[in-house]
């Protein structure tokens, strides 16, 4: 099975023995409650992914071949195989295309499946696994900044007399 | 009713938008409502957890956690955000704000499934677009409801995102009329006032420009500046050098109840700002009777109404601001008539009661105590 990206300048083919790695030099990423929360530290763009696309990521982020996510993905969530090797290629490519992973070269290092097949069922529906995007991050940040040295002011509120 | 209020800047921060979060908060809270406020630090050094008044304060440091590479302290910040939710169980989530920090409420959602109510009255937010892939259009596609404190700020976030318009409300931002009496402006000699947070939005520069075109021509005519900010020291370094820093004072930080007796002082007050998406210093002049002259920009023409409780100008120009106050002092019995009807008006516009109503049957209508609004 192959997936096209949409690269203009070099397009790139997605197979399932295809394999990424997490660009650690551009990306911060921490799975907080299954939510995938990524940041691009070149751009201060913020995603974030939650259920099926956090495990996605997870499991990428790892090196597992697409092939194995997919299975992965359909043992935990229950659903065809045909959703689940859309959905993660999809995914795949998106998150390629943000330079959030990189298409990896060689052989994947080996994995212990096993373990997190341990995890069992998945407690919630599979829905189709979306990244959240959040372009707007660093300019709101650059927009509406803290104020450093202003002074700590002695307001108590208007008519509250410390009460509000 | 649980009410999580979020807003970045909260009591001790001061300007027009935290006055009115603290007067509704208080006046809420007489009602019945239970609140609990989710702010940021914001750089001044405040304990994380306060009170105002009655009402717990949490104040978190958001800006500093969404610096890229602080992923620690994000997924610190958003930890608490989450025992906060779950322990406060709020029915309503109302973010007064349309900033950064709102991702932390996106993204703690399912902590605890409440209604999410979102008052947009920051234009500076609006204007870095992002497109649907952004914190601003998640926010105000997720809300259950929107309210818009102008009409002008109804018309900016509609244009970006179209698809909201069956959810929203204009609330027109209110002010508590102050209490300080009202008497008529003197001119003699001639005052200005300009009130707000001394940053280059505001167009204090502006003013001095246009007040350096006065002086020669009204003796003794003074302007105040009133208020602190970033540019508080370029803004005076400014005025000596255009020559009028012998009359012009630098009034500094002022208390929010001492405002009322300083803008009383003024024959006009001047709101030369670039931008607004309401007015509230406009608004505040109303209420005290003073006639204004502003920019004819966002939210000010709304409450300005030109050449009948004030005076409307093309942005950004210093002479067409200094015609205008010019008219005002060239006639003060023309510009004490305008600021009369400028506080007619804003009794009957701009009711604190009513905003205040609006909001108390707002809460009712989003967590079902009221039938006619579907929470998502």
């Amino acid at each position: 099975m192959t997936f096209t990206l949409g690269f203009v300048e070099r397009k790139q083919m997605l197979r399932s023995d295809s394999w990424l790695v997490f660009n650690e030099e551009e990306v911060a990423a921490k799975v907080m409650d299954g939510e995938a929360i990524i940041i691009n530290l070149e751009s201060g763009m913020y995603y974030s992914m939650d259920g099926a696309g956090a495990d996605i990521w997870s499991l990428l982020s790892e090196g597992i071949t697409l092939g194995q996510v997919q299975t992965a993905i359909t043992s935990r969530y229950g659903v065809s195989a045909e959703d689940a090797a859309h959905d993660v290629e999809r995914l795949a490519a998106q998150l390629i295309e943000e330079r959030l992973l990189r298409l990896a070269e060689g052989a994947p290092k080996p994995i212990d499946m096993a373990a997190w097949a341990n995890g069992g069922p998945a407690t919630q529906p599979y829905s189709t696994p979306e990244l959240n995007a959040y372009r707007d991050m660093a300019d709101l940040l650059a927009l509406d900044p803290p104020m450093p040295g202003l002074r700590a002011t002695p307001w108590q509120g208007p008519e509250t007399d410390g009460n509000a | 009713m649980k009410v999580l209020y979020w807003a970045d800047g909260f009591w001790p921060h001061i300007g027009g938008i935290e006055v009115r979060a603290a007067n509704l908060l208080g006046d809420l809270s007489a009602r019945g409502h239970e609140y609990t406020v989710v702010a940021a630090h914001l750089g001044l050094d405040l304990p994380d957890v306060d009170r105002f008044g009655d009402i717990p304060v949490h104040r978190f440091h958001f800006w500093e956690a969404l610096q890229p590479g602080k992923l620690e302290l994000f997924a610190e910040v958003r930890r608490e955000i989450v025992a906060l939710k779950r322990s406060f169980q709020p029915d309503l989530v109302h973010a007064d704000l349309l900033g950064p920090s709102l991702l932390f409420h996106l993204l703690t959602r399912n902590a605890h499934r409440s209604a999410f109510l979102l008052t947009v009255q920051q234009h500076g937010s609006l204007t870095v677009g992002g497109g649907t892939d952004s914190v601003l259009y998640r926010a105000l596609e997720a809300a259950d409801w929107v309210t818009f404190c102008s009409k002008f700020m109804r018309d900016e976030t509609l244009r970006l995102v179209p698809d909201i318009p069956a959810r929203n409300t204009l609330i027109p931002n209110a002010i508590k009329v102050p209490e300080a009496s009202v008497a008529a402006p003197s001119f003699a000699p001639p005052r200005l006032v300009c009130v707000g947070r001394m940053d280059r939005r505001k167009g204090f520069d502006i003013a001095l420009k246009a007040f350096s075109r006065l002086i020669d021509r009204y003796s003794g005519i003074r302007l105040a500046l009133v208020g602190d900010g970033p540019v508080l020291a370029e803004l005076k370094s400014f005025a000596v050098e255009l020559g009028v820093a012998g009359s012009v004072d630098f009034a500094g930080w002022v208390s929010p109840e001492n405002v009322p007796a300083l803008m009383s002082e003024a024959s006009v007050v001047v709101v030369p700002s670039r931008l607004e998406a309401f007015g509230l210093t406009a608004l505040e002049a109303a209420f005290l009777a003073r006639p204004v002259v502003a920019f004819a920009v966002g939210g000010l023409t709304e409450v300005v109404e030109d050449g009948r409780t004030g005076y409307l100008v093309p942005p950004d120009s210093d002479m067409r601001l200094a015609e205008a106050i010019a008219r005002m002092l060239d006639d003060p019995a023309a510009a004490t008539k305008m600021g009369a009807e400028a506080r007619s008006l804003a009794i009957r516009q701009f009711s604190w009661q009513r905003h205040v109503d609006s909001y108390d049957d707002l809460y009712a209508r989003l967590c079902g105590e009221k039938a006619d609004v579907t929470v998502r």
